[in-house]
């Protein structure tokens, strides 16, 4: 859906607050879930659901009782999905009093896998293939999150996408069009919200050493563009992308 | 012939084909990379696919749905689609006094890793939504009644976003509001930008996203909701 401002009151779930592990219920994907939601001052009574999804159109939804008195259903198989791999989990607790009416939400919460570890850091973003016609890649804001599509017709599009030259010339230019399309198109400024995409990728700016604090909201394009140069110029030193690029192509001409 | 998946030079040859008939729309479809080993392999189960025009949407996804059960996970299978898109080239892309016109190359060679576009191939889609609603296909049927060439706005409109395509209340809420199930056609004005067609449905239902658990309602829960400009989609013909 089109991203919208939250004027209805609607809490917004924490994702510390919600734990969601995979497990393997002879052959089929199955989940116990985890909610702890007695900090949100929400009706005992409301009704709790968990929804489980996967694009292009794979849905699942789970009745989970209510706040007070929270049920895991007897059957937690994920049986509209034939593996693990991508599902995520939306949870709604949703009002008794005026049906249907949606009290708070967390949305985007991954299936966690025991046997992966716990994983300490989420990445903000990761390669993955597309068919992409004549274009080598493309960042792509269609999803909840964007993504960095790479050509899938590219021979091993992983290792291209780790290539030296690749990084020193796309990672830069995908920067740049994320911290565009945060700070100017959709004028958001906040970098405290660690449940949102937008906030991390500033806090991500911000916590590169040299890097002020991001514009106000309604401070000018030409402040923002300032603020966007500045921390992908940070950026691109940090990654020594140049040096990336010179010693790549000294390679090619066999100068090393 | 059993079904089979074009290789990556099957997609080529194919994409070259697809290009060429922007410049000469006479152009003969490249029939024998159907089972030439360069550009097709078969798939595991020799499955048998009959050779017939397809007439609907609908008659596509029942056939490919009973055809593709025991492939596993046939959806991201990229070469598999753009092979049955060849195979039935005569439906996808019909000829018209001689001409054949195969628009977006999304339409024939399915963007497997494009979320938005999954559903503009024009197999792929009608295969998924009819997967999903395989219990009760006729409530999707505002988005599998059309020809296989001519989706049109309501499929575009709906299938674009998960959170809809996905949603049996909202689906069945559309084909009950745009599906006329006498004339087996769309209602008038189902494809209108405004006035309660698709498009003004999406911009509703994303606004009542906000407020209310629309997975959890039913198609007349969601129904009484509509502005009065959907209105005249219940009685018209």
């Amino acid at each position: 859906m089109i991203k919208r401002i939250n004027h209805t009151g609607r809490k917004r779930i924490l994702r510390e607050h919600v734990q969601i592990v995979y497990r393997d219920e002879g052959g089929v994907p199955a989940f116990d879930a985890k909610l702890e939601l007695s900090s949100y001052g929400l009706p005992d009574t409301a009704r709790v659901f968990l929804e489980a999804y996967r694009a292009p159109a794979s849905w699942m939804r789970f009745d989970f009782g209510t706040k007070l008195k929270p049920l895991a259903p007897k059957d937690c198989r994920l049986r509209e999905f034939d593996s693990p791999a991508g599902i995520r989990f939306r949870v709604k607790i949703t009002s008794i009093q005026e049906s249907h009416k949606i009290l708070g939400e967390a949305d985007g919460i991954p299936l966690s896998n025991p046997s992966d570890g716990e994983q300490k850091y989420v990445p903000l973003l990761k390669p993955e293939p597309a068919s992409l016609g004549d274009l080598v890649f493309r960042v792509c804001f269609d999803g909840p999150e964007p993504t960095f599509q790479i050509n899938d017709q590219i021979l091993n599009w992983q290792e291209a996408a780790l290539s030296p030259v690749f990084v020193a010339i796309t990672y830069p230019a995908v920067f740049r069009e994320i911290l565009t399309k945060i700070i100017i198109i959709d004028g958001h400024t906040d970098t405290e919200d660690r449940e949102d995409w937008q906030s991390r990728w500033l806090r991500f700016a911000t916590l590169m050493p040299g890097v002020t604090e991001p514009p106000d909201a309604d401070d000018e394009e030409e402040d923002k563009r300032a603020w966007v140069d500045e921390a992908v110029d940070t950026f691109a030193r940090k990654v020594k992308a140049c040096e990336l690029f010179e010693n790549a192509r000294s390679r090619e001409k066999g100068h090393l | 012939m059993n079904i089979h998946r074009l290789t990556d030079e099957g997609l080529v040859r194919f994409n070259g084909y697809l290009d060429a008939l922007a410049g000469d729309p006479t152009l003969t479809p490249p029939f024998r990379l159907l089972d030439d080993p360069l550009t097709s392999i078969p798939v595991e189960g020799d499955i048998e696919i009959p050779q017939s025009p397809l007439a609907s949407r609908m008659d596509a996804a029942r056939l490919l749905h009973t055809l593709l059960a025991t492939v596993p996970q046939p959806e991201t299978d990229k070469g598999l689609w753009a092979w049955l898109s060849l195979f039935f080239f005569d439906s996808v892309c019909p000829l018209k006094d001689g001409n054949r016109k195969p628009g977006q190359r999304y339409r024939h060679i399915a963007e497997v890793g494009n979320y938005r576009r999954y559903y503009r191939h024009l197999l792929l889609g009608p295969f998924l939504i009819f997967r999903f609603y395989s219990k009760t296909p006729e409530s999707a049927l505002a988005l599998l009644w059309q020809p296989l060439d001519k989706p049109g706005d309501v499929v575009g409109q709906i299938a674009a976003y998960q959170e809809l395509i996905t949603n049996a209340g909202v689906v069945e809420a559309a084909t009950q509001l745009y599906y006329n199930p006498t004339t087996k056609r769309e209602r008038k004005g189902a494809q209108n930008k405004e006035k309660g067609g698709a498009r003004a449905l999406v911009t509703v239902l994303n606004q009542f996203d906000v407020t209310w658990d629309l997975y959890g309602m039913t198609a007349p829960e969601i129904d009484a909701m509509l502005p009065k400009e959907f209105a005249r989609f219940r009685t018209s013909s």
